[in-house]
C-alpha cells in the first residue's frame, strides 16, 4: 500500500455517499472500489469541466498497485492529469451511475 | 158512414228541423255555443291538473353509420399482479430512473425482500448438497426465464453425477450484507441489485469426514487467494404474472480491494 495525498474536492462527499448507499467501509473503501470498477470500462460519458481542476484539502488515502494502475487507466482514458483527478472522474461516475458499469454479460450460479 | 168534406186529409209529418222555428233554431245555436266554451274551459282546467310530463332527456345520437371508423375491441391481456409504480417512473438529473418518491422506498424493498428470500433457499448449504434437491417450483420462484434452464440442467447433470462442484467453491453464508438498489430500467419493470458480501461463512469440504463444514470467511476476505467478500450486482426482473422480482442476470463481482 502506498500513502497517496488526494484533492477529491466535492467528490470526497460523494465517496462518503457511495460507501452509506452500498455498506462500504468508509470513503477510502469507496474510492478504492471506484477506481476498480470505472477502469474495467471506461465508459463513454461527459466530464464535466470543474472535475478536472485540484480543489480541496489534501487528504492521504492508502492505494495499492491496483488502485495506481487503475488510475492511470482512468486518466489515460479520459484524458486527466494526475491520479486525483482520475479518482474524482471514477467518484462522479459511481456516484451518478451506480457501482455497477457494466452490461450482463455473464451468468453465475 | 160519409165522410165530411170539411175534413182534409193533414200532409205527411214534417221532420224535426222543418218543424223548429227560426226562434228556436237561434236558442239551439246558442246552447251549444254556452256548451262548447264549457267544454274547452274545463279541459283546459284539467289539463293545468295533470302532473307535468317528463322533460325529455337528451339522447346521445348514434354516429352515422360509416362516419367514423368504429374502434376495434382490443383483448389486452390483465398482468395478474401489475407493476403499479411503472406509470410513475421518473429520471433524476443524472439521467437515472426511480419509481415515484412515495413508493420508491416500498418498490427497493420489495426488491430486496424477494432477492434474500430465493439467497436463503440457495445459499442455505452448499451448492452441492442444495442445487440436486430444488424444486421446478423453487427456480420458477427465484429465476428469470432465462436462467431457469441453465439451472435446471446443472440440477439435471448434479442429480445424475455428471458434474461435480469444486469444494473449494462450495459457497459462502452471508452473516452480514448491505443491500443497494438502483437502476432501474424506464419501465420499472428491471433494476440492479448490489449485494455487498462484508462477513459471513464459507463452506468446506473435510474429505476425513464427507462432509461439509462452515468457517469464517477472514477479515481480509481471502479464501486460497480469492477474495470472498465484495460487492455482488445482480439484475433483477419483476414477472408479472408471479408478482416476484427476479433474478434475471448475473452483473458482475466487484471484489474489495
Amino acid at each position: 500500500m502506498k500513502r497517496t495525498t488526494l484533492r477529491l474536492g466535492s467528490q470526497a462527499q460523494a465517496a462518503t455517499r457511495i460507501a452509506e448507499q452500498w455498506g462500504l467501509e468508509g470513503q477510502a473503501t469507496a474510492l478504492r472500489l471506484a477506481l476498480r470498477v470505472v477502469a474495467q470500462d471506461c465508459p463513454a460519458a461527459a466530464i464535466p469541466g470543474n472535475l478536472h481542476a485540484a480543489v480541496g484539502r489534501a487528504v492521504p488515502y492508502a492505494l495499492d498497485a491496483v488502485d495506481l494502475a487503475a488510475a492511470q487507466t482512468i486518466a489515460t482514458a479520459y484524458g486527466l492529469t494526475g491520479v486525483s483527478a482520475a479518482c474524482r472522474v471514477a467518484l462522479y461516475l459511481v456516484a451518478t451511475r451506480g457501482l455497477t458499469l457494466r452490461n450482463p454479460i455473464t451468468t453465475e450460479v | 158512414m160519409a165522410k165530411s168534406q170539411s175534413f182534409t186529409a193533414s200532409p205527411a209529418r214534417r221532420s224535426t228541423a222543418a218543424r223548429i222555428t227560426s226562434v228556436g233554431w237561434f236558442l239551439v245555436l246558442l246552447g251549444a255555443g254556452l256548451l262548447a266554451l264549457v267544454l274547452l274551459g274545463g279541459g283546459k282546467w284539467l289539463l293545468s291538473q295533470l302532473p307535468a310530463a317528463p322533460t325529455a332527456t337528451p339522447t346521445p345520437t348514434a354516429p352515422p353509420t360509416g362516419a367514423a371508423p368504429t374502434a376495434t375491441p382490443t383483448l389486452t391481456p390483465t398482468a395478474a399482479f401489475p407493476a403499479t409504480w411503472a406509470a410513475g417512473m421518473y429520471q433524476d438529473a443524472n439521467g437515472q430512473w426511480w419509481p415515484a418518491e412515495d413508493v420508491r422506498e416500498q418498490v427497493q424493498q420489495m426488491v430486496e425482500q424477494h432477492y434474500l428470500k430465493c439467497d436463503a433457499i440457495f445459499y442455505s448449504g452448499p451448492l452441492a448438497e442444495i442445487l440436486p434437491d430444488i424444486s421446478d417450483n423453487t427456480v420458477q420462484q427465484c429465476w428469470g426465464v432465462a436462467m431457469q434452464g441453465a439451472i435446471l440442467n446443472l440440477r439435471q447433470q448434479m442429480q445424475q453425477g455428471l458434474y461435480q462442484l469444486d469444494a473449494t467453491k462450495a459457497g459462502t453464508v452471508i452473516s452480514s450484507r448491505s443491500i443497494a438498489v438502483q437502476n432501474f430500467s424506464q419501465d420499472g419493470l428491471t433494476c440492479q441489485l448490489g449485494d455487498t458480501h462484508l462477513a459471513g461463512q464459507y463452506w468446506v469440504y473435510t474429505p476425513q469426514t464427507q462432509a461439509f463444514e462452515t468457517q469464517d470467511i477472514p477479515v481480509d476476505g481471502l479464501i486460497n487467494g480469492q477474495q470472498q467478500l465484495g460487492v455482488k450486482i445482480v439484475q433483477m426482473h419483476y414477472d408479472q404474472e408471479d408478482g416476484r422480482w427476479k433474478i434475471e442476470q448475473f452483473v458482475q463481482w466487484i471484489p474489495r480491494p
